[in-house]
């Protein structure tokens, strides 16, 4: 089943009164269910696709349809998860999950709370539950952000590289909670779209990687290994060494590309 | 330790200085009222000096700030009596003892408390209904791109003009004076904290907003759960500068056509020529700035926990 198709989509924005095109003439269509990272390098349009996704911004041609519906701003089947900041600064831990639990209007107050309190244990912060922001690091604010998007309990999950910021041994360990939260917990009902320019990230989660070029889907490919994916057979492993190595390969190909001119858009 | 004590040792030196010649130096000028309040007053800053130094040394904190001020205030008392009182060297009438200085918070106590309780009154009402205000309606108008484009360059006319500049006609023009008072201070407030919370909410971090975008509030929920939080750091901060131009505007409408309050009893002592009162009138506005800060403090702690 569709849930989410793009149908020749552009975007551009005024830039000196000469418009720049960040996508152009996208055209993809994402099942349900199906994990999507989308990779490339910084400024060809990854984060713009997924506000396109998201509904904080619209094509300026074309259009994105989720369920058959063309986008008409952000909605509550929706969730997402930016690289900072996703958490509201004045709202501890469980205040933050619970205000995004409220916000879908699916539950009374007795069940978001304990929905909040299921999730902070979920990802391990049952301790930190009345902590304010500013009092957890930077991978124990991911996985609050996580979990109230798991707990708002969203059709589409879209996450913009929502461990780049942090160090490489917490990032191991959210990576593989992403995992576990996926396939351990049964929610494959849910459709990821999963921003990161990391190549071993997306081996890592995705069923499916999109490569951009600037403002271009440039490969589309299947990985169809089995999960978890931290104990792959011999032959299985061979087969993510070779998907690698092509990804590498598209990245040193694209050569001479002004990704980096387009300052603020990535 | 013994850099401590020597610390601790000059300003008791002065102190006993300060001391022995406020009671036993001869007094060359006449009418030099008796030494029992300024003694009081002495030991009351000797008192809060000791405090500062036993908060300091269990925060483990090594600030001078408490030994080289209060080292100023001996020296400065040392030359203020020895000028005046015991030299007689100073204009006699134009700069007060400070035997008589202090004298006055003895003598005018009632006085002072009710000119500055009727200060804090207008003070208080008038602030809190500017301040009120101007979050209320800077919010929305913040948030609501059609009142933005209407109130932002009103605001930016009114928010610079100095309300003090009103005081003389809205007294005339208000039916008391105390009405006239308070209008100065919403004005004084109002204008700056509303330009300030519309600039402080379209400046909201995008992160931020597109979060909050993503959870589909309503309006109401953007306004009270979102901005209002999210301006309250600025605003607090805000609130020590906006709380003193406040209590100047008040003072200084009181300079005309007050019967009571802080600027007018000083403004009165003046006027009779009486300058000891006028002097222990301003050291009570500096002492009343003091703690209307400290509560501000108290309060911007209390308010904002999550920084």
């Amino acid at each position: 089943m569709v849930k989410i198709q793009l149908d020749h989509v552009s975007y551009s924005y005024p830039n000196h009164g000469r418009p720049a095109e960040v996508l152009h003439d996208l055209n993809l269509t994402i099942e349900r269910g199906e994990f999507v990272c989308v990779v490339g390098r910084s400024g060809c349009g990854k984060t713009t696709l997924l506000r396109l996704l998201a509904g904080l911004d619209f094509p300026t041609q074309g259009t994105v349809r989720i369920d058959g519906e063309p986008v008409d701003g952000p909605g509550t089947d929706r969730s997402i998860v930016f690289q900072s900041y996703t958490l509201f600064p004045w709202m501890t831990a469980r205040q933050n999950i619970l205000f995004g639990i409220q916000q879908t209007g699916k539950w009374g107050r007795a069940d978001a709370r304990r929905l909040a309190d299921a999730f902070l244990q979920k990802v391990e912060l049952t301790d930190a539950a009345d902590k304010y922001p500013y009092q957890l690091s930077g991978g124990m604010r991911q996985r609050v952000a996580i979990a109230r998007s798991l707990a708002m309990d969203t059709e589409i999950l879209l996450l913009d590289e929502p461990f780049g910021a942090l160090d490489a041994k917490i990032r191991g360990e959210l990576q593989e909670f992403m995992d576990t939260l996926r396939w351990g917990g049964g929610q494959s009902e849910k459709t990821v779209v999963f921003v990161t320019h990391d190549i071993d990230e997306a081996l890592y989660l995705a069923d499916r990687i999109i490569y951009m070029t600037p403002g271009r889907i440039a490969s589309d490919i299947p990985v169809p290994l089995p999960r978890p994916r931290n104990r792959l057979l011999p032959e299985e492993r061979e087969q993510m060494e070779a998907l690698r190595r092509e990804l590498l390969g598209l990245f040193d190909r694209e050569e001479g590309a002004p990704c980096w001119r387009a300052a603020g858009v990535s | 330790m013994l850099a401590r004590c020597r610390r601790l040792l000059i300003p008791h030196a002065l102190l006993l200085a300060l001391a022995a010649v406020v009671l036993f130096a001869p007094k060359s000028r006449p009418g030099v009222q008796h030494w029992g309040a300024m003694l009081a007053a002495l030991g009351l800053m000797e008192l809060l000096f000791l405090a500062a130094v036993i908060r300091n040394r269990r925060r483990g904190t090594e600030s001078t700030a408490p030994y080289d001020l209060i080292v100023f205030v001996w020296v400065l008392l040392l030359l203020w009596e020895l000028y005046t009182s015991v030299s007689n060297l100073a204009h006699p009438v134009l700069v007060p003892a400070p035997e008589n200085v202090f004298d006055t918070f003895r003598e005018q106590w009632q006085t002072l408390l009710l000119n500055v309780a009727y200060s804090m009154q207008l003070l208080l009402i008038g602030f809190f209904t500017g301040l009120i205000l101007a979050v209320l309606l800077g919010l929305y108008a913040g948030w609501y791109p059609r009142l933005r484009a209407f109130f932002y360059p009103i605001a930016n006319v009114m928010a610079p003009i100095p309300a003090v500049v009103f005081s003389p006609y809205l007294v005339s023009l208000m039916p008391t004076f105390r009405s006239a008072s308070v209008v100065v201070i919403v004005l004084g407030v109002f204008w700056p904290t509303f330009l300030g919370t519309i600039n402080r909410v379209v400046g909201i971090e995008p992160q931020i907003l597109d979060s909050a975008r993503m959870l589909r509030p309503t309006n109401r929920t953007m306004i009270w759960r979102i901005l209002l939080p999210y301006i309250i750091p600025g605003t607090v901060s805000g609130l020590k500068v906006s709380m003193t131009t406040s209590l100047l505007m008040l003072n200084f409408a009181e300079l005309m056509g007050a019967t009571h309050g802080m600027g007018f009893y000083v403004q009165n002592s003046i006027t009779y020529a009486n300058y000891a009162h006028a002097v222990a009138g301003i050291i009570v506005i500096g002492v009343v700035v003091t703690i209307l800060n400290w509560i501000v403090t108290r309060l911007q702690k209390k308010l904002i926990r999550w920084h």
